[in-house]
């Protein structure tokens, strides 16, 4: 069930938000809360129904192995919480590299010893790496006292929540928990109904009409033959078109997951921030899935030594931060050459600042217009080059994409305007305009300065209104059949 | 505080249902302003719009359309592909007035000889009148949903105002098993103990549902959901137009081999065309031409298409199956034929081939003198 459905706009979220807020309005928060989390299973098994045992298997598991950690930390046994630690983050790491490592580590040890060793094709659950991560951090933190939970549902709730469910934003429990045991959660409230709803239409919108309206020009690019010779125009418009299609679809699909659990009145964290705005990539990285930067630090850059060890560790933890985060996206040697390419993109990143600061003597928080805008466009280039090897099926493909971008393959020419229109909007509205967050700011002060104590009452309207819309942007999207978003196959 | 949007729990049945009052009356004018918004937004826009069918249409195939009317035509929600035109005085997608008892060539079939996404100047008869230059008058009867059995009467009724020389029938798939389902406003065969009978099923408008098909049809956004989105909602898309039925698989190949002798017996006699200078082109799965894995699930057997072809070529037609052409050609330079991937009608090079083998089997035969 895709949130750009008929089935999920008209059936699936009326229905759970009419039963949560019957029941928050009864008094009954506790079975508000189970409700919610059995929509979101039912919503899970919707998609996948055999995968629901596992969702579920995972979540008791590691909420069982969560109550044991805290236990053993209260007993004062260190030694004993950390082993049952690595135990539990090895059960999850095991879950994940059966389903989504195996055939890429067989296949690969196959290529590299000819051992003739065959695996049967395993369906990667959907989600899985969403809501395995999500769980390996509460673990951590469970260890490290920061978290506890005692209530069942609310664990459930926090990693089977819907909107987050399938593809992000990967939440942590400290942003989660208190809002899950706040009773005002549970109260009907219009003005973030219409916040919700309004995150929502620019998600949809992102996704129906931006991302999917581009993505026609993507795959006769990167899916073209690798013996099709594509010409410097051909490759750099589909690369292009492949880099706002990304940010598009995922960050619409972060807009509307965020506005869907506005309805609910849960905040969740922000995933995007303009990051085509970035003016280096380490800017970029705090822009981009901002959710995943926080938990690759957090979790892994961090407890490899992060920047406290000298330079030379540094960058190296950079690099196996972000080769594994490639592979986290998916098994492939694309994905790791794109998390390679991100740690190199880095590491030159920390050098050059290092060098500015120490050897010229820049401030670096004083930068002029033309050194941002300057920054801005090599930043921009070298993500493009990335999100090459991100889309690529292969590596020949991307080498093919990338010799036509580096104009091995001569000039060609602009086969459709049409195509070369789309790309062109879609960048000036990813550089010039503001992003969702931004938007809505600007539309509740404009409503607030407008309506002063009434504000509230423009929730009707808007609601209304963006009823229409929201109906349309779905007729649209069912004109074209099954969308799916990107991150799914994550 | 506002007590329309936060009711306390003291406040009495009557002022609580004027607050749910105030909130659904806030909620629809929300609803009604973003209606008329994108109303007049759309109208800046290319959507597929004009081309109000006559009331007595399925009596008169002939007259599908209001006589000249313009429209505009777009395909998908991009609005792709924008064509405008207006209809001429037999109400067809014509740029110039059809005459009677002119003696043209007449290029019969549903939507791909209507071919409302194609200049008139790319379509099968354009193509076609322009090969034969000033001497010989084409004329394009297509209209959109006809199967082989609407055929006959679109045969029979130019046969009466104009007297046609020479005829192409454009045969496209689903066009034969169509012709045995009875759908309203359509023809169709029927068996009876005495063989094929063709039946008309009238529409059983309201004269309310008519007048309020028409009023909502001039909405853009309406005809922007309905014609560029292509949206049906079964319980809604009957109050303006009854469902179509789908093709039955098990209908039997023995009365699909009797419609067909029953359409092949009857278009001499109905055109007043002898069979010779009667071109039947047989359309084919151009998808497949490109990509084998994109070949779809015919509606008509292929069992079927054979005989009808066979049939034909046995009772003295002029007959083309036009895969074979397609197939070479799409060799040759790797074009394709039609709107691939997003619409299957023809485009103006499928038109010019169709229309090439059409003249070239026609003239053959000496048909177009």
């Amino acid at each position: 069930m895709l949130f750009n459905s008929y089935e999920f706009i008209y059936a699936f979220l009326p229905v759970t938000a009419l039963l949560f807020f019957a029941l928050s309005a009864s008094g009954r928060a506790t079975l508000a809360a189970a409700w919610l989390g059995v929509a979101s299973v039912f919503f899970y098994g919707y998609w996948s129904p055999r995968y629901v045992l596992l969702l579920l298997g995972s979540i008791a598991a590691n909420y069982c192995l969560g109550r044991g950690i805290l236990r053993l930390r209260d007993q004062g046994r260190s030694g004993a919480s950390g082993a049952l630690l690595a135990a539990a983050v090895a059960f999850n790491l095991g879950l994940i590299a059966w389903f989504k490592y195996a055939n890429f580590f067989v296949g690969t040890l196959d290529a590299l010893t000819g051992s003739g060793i065959q695996l049967a094709k395993i369906a990667l659950p959907i989600g899985i790496s969403f809501f395995t991560f999500t769980q390996i951090a509460y673990l951590v933190d469970a260890r490290q006292g920061k978290a506890r939970e005692t209530s069942p549902v609310h664990y459930l709730l926090f990693v089977s929540y819907f909107p987050h469910l399938i593809a992000g934003p990967i939440l942590h429990h400290s942003e989660m928990m208190p809002q899950f045991a706040d009773t005002r959660t549970y109260r009907f409230d219009a003005t973030n109904f219409s916040i919700g709803a309004v995150f929502f239409f620019v998600g949809l919108f992102k996704k129906v009409v931006l991302a999917d309206g581009v993505q026609p020009f993507v795959g006769p690019v990167f899916d073209v033959d690798p013996s099709y010779r594509l010409t410097f125009i051909e490759a750099w418009l589909g690369a292009l078109a492949y880099a706002v299609q990304l940010y598009f679809d995922f960050s619409g699909y972060s807009d509307m997951a965020i506005g869907l659990s506005k309805l609910f009145n849960i905040d969740l964290p922000l995933n995007f921030d303009s990051p085509y705005k970035a003016h280096n990539i380490i800017d970029f990285w705090r822009r981009w899935h901002m959710t995943l930067s926080r938990f690759l630090r957090d979790y892994l850059y961090f407890p490899l030594g992060g920047s406290r060890r000298g330079r030379p560790r540094r960058y190296a933890n950079l690099m196996a931060t972000m080769l594994l985060g490639g592979l986290w996206h998916g098994a492939g040697w694309n994905f790791v050459a794109w998390g390679g390419l991100h740690g190199v993109y880095l590491a030159c990143n920390h050098a050059w600042r290092g060098f500015r600061a120490r050897a010229l003597g820049h401030d670096l928080d004083r930068e002029t217009a033309a050194g941002r805008a300057a920054g801005a466009a090599l930043t921009f280039l070298a993500v493009v080059v990335a999100w090459v090897f991100f889309r690529a099926p292969s590596l020949d493909a991307a080498s093919n994409v990338l010799q036509g971008m580096a104009g091995l393959r001569g000039m060609g020419a602009v086969a459709e305007t049409r195509e070369l229109a789309w790309v062109a909007v879609l960048l000036a509205i990813a550089w010039g305009l503001p992003n969702t967050q931004q938007f809505v700011t600007w539309l509740r002060s404009g409503i607030a300065a407008r309506a002063g104590a009434y504000a509230s009452s423009y929730s009707w309207p808007v609601l209304g209104a963006l009823s229409v819309v929201i109906s349309l942007l779905a007729m649209i999207n069912g004109s074209r059949g099954v969308s799916e978003f990107i991150y799914f196959n994550f | 505080m506002d007590p329309a949007v936060y009711p306390s729990s003291s406040t009495s049945i009557s002022e609580r249902l004027r607050v749910v009052a105030s909130r659904a009356g806030l909620f629809c004018a929300g609803a009604c302003a973003a209606v008329v918004v994108l109303e007049l937004l759309l109208r800046l826009f290319p959507v597929s719009v004009g081309l109000y069918q006559t009331e007595n249409r399925e009596i008169r195939p002939l007259r599908t359309y209001l006589a000249h009317e313009p429209y505009t035509y777009s395909m998908t929600w991009e609005m792709r592909d924008a064509h405008h035109g207006r209809t001429n005085n037999y109400g067809q997608l014509a740029p110039f007035d059809y005459v009677a008892g002119s003696r043209p060539v007449i290029v019969v079939g549903n939507s791909y000889i209507e071919s409302q996404m194609n200049d008139y100047s790319d379509t099968l008869q354009g193509n076609l009148g322009r090969m034969l230059g000033s001497a010989l008058p084409v004329y394009g009867l297509g209209v959109s949903g006809m199967s082989m059995a609407d055929y006959l009467e679109l045969a029979t009724q130019a046969s009466a105002e104009f007297a046609p020389r020479a005829a192409v029938f454009l045969v496209v798939d689903g066009d034969i098993v169509r012709s045995l389902i009875d759908q309203p406003g359509y023809r169709h065969f029927r068996e009876t103990s005495d063989g094929m009978k063709l039946e008309l099923h009238p529409r059983a408008d309201h004269p309310w549902l008519a007048r309020a098909r028409k009023s909502v049809g001039d909405l853009y956004l309406f005809r922007y959901v309905t014609q560029n989105l292509r949206f049906t909602l079964p319980s809604l898309g009957t109050l303006f137009r009854e469902a179509y039925a789908q093709p039955d698989p098990r209908r039997s190949a023995a009365a699909q081999h009797a419609a067909i002798d029953r359409f092949l017996a009857d278009v001499p006699l109905r055109s007043g065309i002898a069979a010779r200078c009667i071109a039947i082109l047989m359309d084919g799965d151009r998808y497949a031409i490109y990509d084998p894995r994109l070949a779809s699930v015919p509606a008509d057997p292929p069992e079927a298409r054979a005989y009808l072809l066979a049939r034909a070529r046995k009772l003295g037609y002029t007959v083309a199956d036009l895969e074979p052409v397609y197939r070479a050609r799409y060799a040759r330079d790797h074009r394709h034929f039609d709107y691939y991937p997003v619409d299957r009608h023809l485009n103006g090079l499928g038109h010019r081939v169709a229309a090439e083998r059409a003249y070239r089997l026609l003239s053959g035969r000496g048909c177009l003198q």
